[in-house]
Order: C-alpha cells, then sequence, then structure tokens
C-alpha cells in the first residue's frame, strides 16, 4: 500500500510570465478526504491538472501513489476518478455514448454504473447538448464514479446541484471512504467541506498557506464572545481586557469580543465582574477562510 | 492505439465523410460521364484553349493543356486543383478536431483523465485520419473507374492504383500539417485558418511561377508543381521528387505533431 496517494514537492506551475501555482508543497495520506481551499484563481485546478499530466510543471515533483507524475502516467490514471471544474463532453452524443467512451477507454463497463445513474436521477439516453448544467454535473459523477478508483480528484463536485442531489453526492463519497478511497476535494463552498474533510490546505496567490486538520485549524481560529453583565461595565474594564482582538458594546451591559488566543486566560479576565449571560461561539471553517484572505480575494479567472 | 479512441473518431466524423464522399462521387462520375463529348469535339477545345491568355491558362496548371487524353482532360478540370481543395476542406477540419479543436472543447481533458497516453492518443487520431483519406481517395479512383466503365471511356485500373497511393499521400501530407498546427495550437480555427491559408498561398505561388519566369523558382514550393495526376493516369508515372516530398512531408509532419502533443499543456 502506498504512503501516501498525493504528494506535491515544490509544484510550480507558471503560464508563461503569469503565475499558476508556486512551490506547493503537501501530501494527502490513505482514506483522508482532503480539502483543497481557494477561490477563484488561487491555482486549484492548476494543481489537479499537474496531478493528472494535463500541465507541464515548470518546477518541482508531484507523485501519485507515490510514483512520479510523468506525461504518459496511463496507469496511475486508471486509478482515479475525477471530475474537473468546468465538464466538457461531446455535444452531439449522449451520455449513455459518453458512459460507453469511458468503459471503453477503462477496458470494461464500470460496475457501479447503473446505481449511480438511480441514485443521482441520471437519465444516460439525452444528448449531452439537451442536458441541464447539474445533469452534466451528474454524468461527470457518474464517470468519476462507476469504476470505484481508489482516489477521487473532485473540482467543485456539487457545481449546479440541487440540494437533494449534493446531499446524495456526500452519501457517495461518504460510503467510498468507508471502502478505502481517499478524496481530494477542491472547493470553495466551504460548508462542504467543513462537512467531510478532515484535513485542509488553504491556497492563496498559488501557494499553500495553512495546512492542517479541520479540527486544528477552527481551534485556532477566532471565537466571538458575547456576555451579558448583571450591571454597566465601566471603560476601564473593557480598555483593561487582555487577549482579545477587538470589543464592542452591545446595549447597556453587553460587550462582544473577538479572542483568536488563550481562550481560557481571556474568558478569566472576562468573568471578574458578574455575568448575567455568556455564549461562546466558534468560527465556521468560512470564517477561518476569510481571516486568511482578509475578505478580499473574490473573483478572477479558474487557474 | 485506443481501439476506443479511433472507433469514435471516425464515427465523429462519419457524417462528414458521407457528404465528402458524395460530392467527390458527383463531381467525378460528372467529368468522366463528359469526357466523350469532349473527346469527340477537340477542335472546338482547341479553340476555346486558344482564346484563353497565358495567364488564364496559368491558373489551371501551365500552357500545354491536353484534353485529348483522359489523364489531361481530368488532370485540368478535377484532380489538379478542385480535387486538392475538395480533400483539403475534409481532413483539415479533421484533423484540427483531432487535437487543438479536442483540446478547446475539454473532450481531451475527458479522455487524457482516464487510463490513456498522450501518445496512444495522438497515434490513434492520426491513424483515424490516415482511414478517412484513404476512404476520400478510395471514392475518388472508384468513381472514376466504375463511371469509365458505363460511358466506355478507357480508365486503366493500374492508373487508378498508382493514384489511389500518390492521391493518399498527398491527402495525407495536407492532413499532417494541419494535424501538426492542431498539435501546437488550442482550437481548430488556427489549424484549418493557416492550413487552408498554406494551400492558397502555394496555388498562387504555382499560378505566378507558371506566369512569369522571374517567379519560375515559387513552382518549386508548391504541392500543386509536384501533383500532377495527369501523368499519372496517362502515363503512370510519378517523379521520384514528388515521391520524396510528399512522403516526407506527411511523415514530418506527422513526427513533430506527435512530438508536440507529448510536450504541450492540453488546457
Amino acid at each position: 500500500m502506498s504512503s501516501t496517494v498525493i504528494r506535491c514537492d515544490g509544484l510550480t506551475k507558471y503560464y508563461g510570465k503569469s503565475r499558476g501555482i508556486e512551490e506547493l508543497t503537501f501530501e494527502v495520506r490513505p482514506g483522508q478526504v482532503y480539502g483543497f481551499l481557494g477561490p477563484n484563481g488561487a491555482g486549484k485546478t492548476t494543481t489537479i491538472r499537474c496531478l493528472l499530466s494535463m500541465l507541464r510543471p515548470t518546477g518541482g515533483r508531484a507523485f501519485l501513489f507515490d510514483e512520479e507524475v510523468g506525461v504518459d502516467g496511463r496507469e496511475l490514471r486508471r486509478r482515479i476518478g475525477y471530475v474537473p471544474g468546468d465538464v466538457s463532453f461531446f455535444a452531439k452524443q449522449t451520455g449513455r455514448w459518453t458512459l460507453d467512451y469511458i468503459a471503453g477507454l477503462r477496458g470494461g463497463p464500470g460496475p457501479a454504473e447503473a446505481e449511480l445513474c438511480e441514485r443521482l436521477e441520471f437519465d444516460p439516453s439525452r444528448r449531452v447538448r439537451e442536458l441541464s448544467k447539474g445533469n452534466k454535473q451528474k454524468l461527470a459523477l457518474v464517470i468519476a464514479l462507476m469504476h470505484e478508483p481508489e482516489l477521487l480528484m473532485l473540482d467543485e463536485p456539487t457545481s449546479g446541484l440541487d440540494p437533494l442531489n449534493q446531499q446524495m453526492v456526500f452519501d457517495i463519497l461518504e460510503e467510498r471512504v468507508a471502502e478505502g478511497a481517499t478524496v481530494f476535494l477542491s472547493s470553495h463552498i466551504l460548508p462542504e467541506v467543513e462537512r467531510v474533510c478532515e484535513r485542509v490546505a488553504i491556497i492563496r496567490d498559488g501557494a499553500v498557506v495553512a495546512e492542517e486538520s479541520v479540527e486544528a485549524l477552527l481551534s485556532k481560529a477566532i471565537r466571538t464572545v458575547h456576555v451579558t453583565y448583571a450591571e454597566p461595565v465601566p471603560d476601564e474594564f473593557v480598555a483593561g481586557l487582555a487577549g482579545v482582538a477587538s470589543v464592542e458594546r452591545f446595549g447597556d451591559n453587553g460587550l462582544r469580543a473577538s479572542v483568536t488566543e488563550n481562550i481560557g486566560g481571556t474568558l478569566l479576565g472576562i468573568l471578574e465582574l458578574p455575568v448575567a449571560d455568556i455564549t461562546v461561539e466558534h468560527a465556521s471553517l468560512e470564517e477561518v477562510f476569510l481571516q486568511y484572505y482578509g475578505h478580499a480575494e473574490e473573483g478572477g479567472g479558474q487557474r | 492505439m485506443s481501439l476506443t479512441v479511433f472507433r469514435s473518431m471516425l464515427q465523429l466524423r462519419r457524417v462528414s465523410l458521407i457528404w465528402y464522399s458524395i460530392g467527390l462521387a458527383a463531381y467525378g462520375w460528372f467529368i468522366v460521364a463528359f469526357f466523350p463529348l469532349i473527346e469527340e469535339n477537340l477542335d472546338y477545345m482547341q479553340a476555346i484553349e486558344d482564346v484563353f491568355t497565358e495567364e488564364m491558362l496559368a491558373v489551371f496548371g501551365g500552357s500545354g493543356l491536353d484534353f485529348s487524353t483522359f489523364g489531361g482532360f481530368v488532370g485540368v478540370e478535377y484532380m489538379s486543383l478542385i480535387w486538392v481543395f475538395i480533400v483539403a476542406a475534409a481532413v483539415i477540419p479533421f484533423a484540427g478536431g483531432a487535437l487543438g479543436g479536442a483540446v478547446d472543447d475539454g473532450t481531451m481533458e475527458l479522455t487524457l483523465s482516464q487510463p490513456v497516453s498522450r501518445t496512444q492518443v495522438a497515434l490513434t487520431r492520426y491513424l483515424a485520419l490516415v482511414v478517412y483519406a484513404g476512404a476520400l481517395n478510395l471514392v475518388t479512383v472508384a468513381t472514376l473507374y466504375v463511371p469509365g466503365l458505363l460511358h466506355d471511356v478507357d480508365v486503366q485500373l493500374d492508373a487508378m492504383a498508382l493514384l489511389f497511393v500518390i492521391g493518399w499521400l498527398v491527402t495525407l501530407a495536407i492532413g499532417g500539417f494541419a494535424y501538426m498546427v492542431s498539435a501546437l495550437s488550442t482550437g481548430s480555427g488556427r489549424a484549418v485558418g493557416v492550413s487552408l491559408g498554406v494551400i492558397g498561398a502555394m496555388w498562387l505561388a504555382d499560378v505566378l511561377g507558371n506566369i512569369s519566369e522571374r517567379f519560375d523558382w515559387l513552382t518549386h514550393i508548391s504541392l500543386f508543381h509536384y501533383w500532377r495526376p495527369d501523368q499519372v493516369i496517362d502515363d503512370l508515372t510519378v517523379s521520384g521528387e514528388a515521391w520524396a516530398i510528399f512522403g516526407v512531408a506527411a511523415a514530418l509532419f506527422f513526427v513533430v505533431a506527435i512530438w508536440a502533443f507529448r510536450r504541450r499543456d492540453v488546457v
């Protein structure tokens, strides 16, 4: 068994002079569900395309199943199911034709094809050009999953799907992971990443800016403490609170404080006055992500 | 070689193959059926030829047009020029779509994310181009030979066999060039535009070279100078120069295309 399923070691890709990804280093272990987060243009798709040999890296190395990725890594790709960020098929052909085409390239029909079509409510008899975005996404998912690959590389897999189908996709992914598959999930829909991933990398401007377990990332994140005191709070008490990133008043007796570190020590300081009510809000992955991006990175092309 | 890729390529192009075949068959049949009338009226044809200026004759492949033989007539009216543009119009979009076009419409990413290598895909799609070109040439010679039997025109079978082989090589030189440009581009537009532009430029070079001695050298960079279907049909001859040029072009463009496709980014 491979010690890593994906390993990038200083992986770099430039498109001429413009940056795709730069010195990307991370690894994904067998059985992990690994989230790869970043807004459009951060370099998620470029990374996946380098791993699949679509793009030739400018520098660094990429490994799949401990084997270095080369131009003709056909046997490696036999072990991978891939959903691209922008799905494309032979427009004039039917879903059935497309599934048969993939089956031909893989040496036989996918054992899970019929079940997946049924669960995702996908009708393969229609021509691709007649399919809605959601149905094209379902076709891409059936293609990626039908041969039950060891590694699933999913670039925005629930794009265009309704909530029920999104739920179904994550149910299927959880089943696959329980059977031993590894999932590499690139997404900017953070609640779904938080739900299924155990480890994430946050990518910004083509570089990994954070890489750890979801739990560890959340534990370091800002918590918001809402306190309602039993009596009005003096200004000098507010000014003297240690360990808070920011603090603001609400109502006559309320304080709202953002805490980034030493939550215990900060709480002891807050509790020095008599408290009527207190709540501590955990940051979501989305808030952690925005901490790294400073609310500023929106838009840009897919890279 | 991937049988799935091969089959899908031909399947996706079957409608265009049928239409181009119908076009070639109709044109070929018409030319053969018309030849006996020309043969009986050579004096009139000579009178018409005398009316043309040297420049006009150059457009059709130089002076000394000979309508008295089947090869001479078919060469001028069909195979030397019209046929080249028909087969170019058929194989260039095929070649343009096979690599660059597939990268652009995303189907190459779909294919290459499966267990198939780039070399396999590029080789197989070229093989499909070879078969497609072969089919067009088979239709070409069949629709000269069979109508020849029906209209009492003496069309030699061995001449048709030779025309089939050299015509196939010419088609592959044209298609191979487009395939090479396709391997280097994203989208089929550049391959189609550049390839048709080059053929058009070669034709103009041949016309210019035939009109003016000063530009005679231009004919040597034109495929139309080496492509002499009249000599193939009447004399069963293909010059060594023509074999070498079309053969080397077909092989070289193919090799460069495979090399370039292995190295490029598929995006």
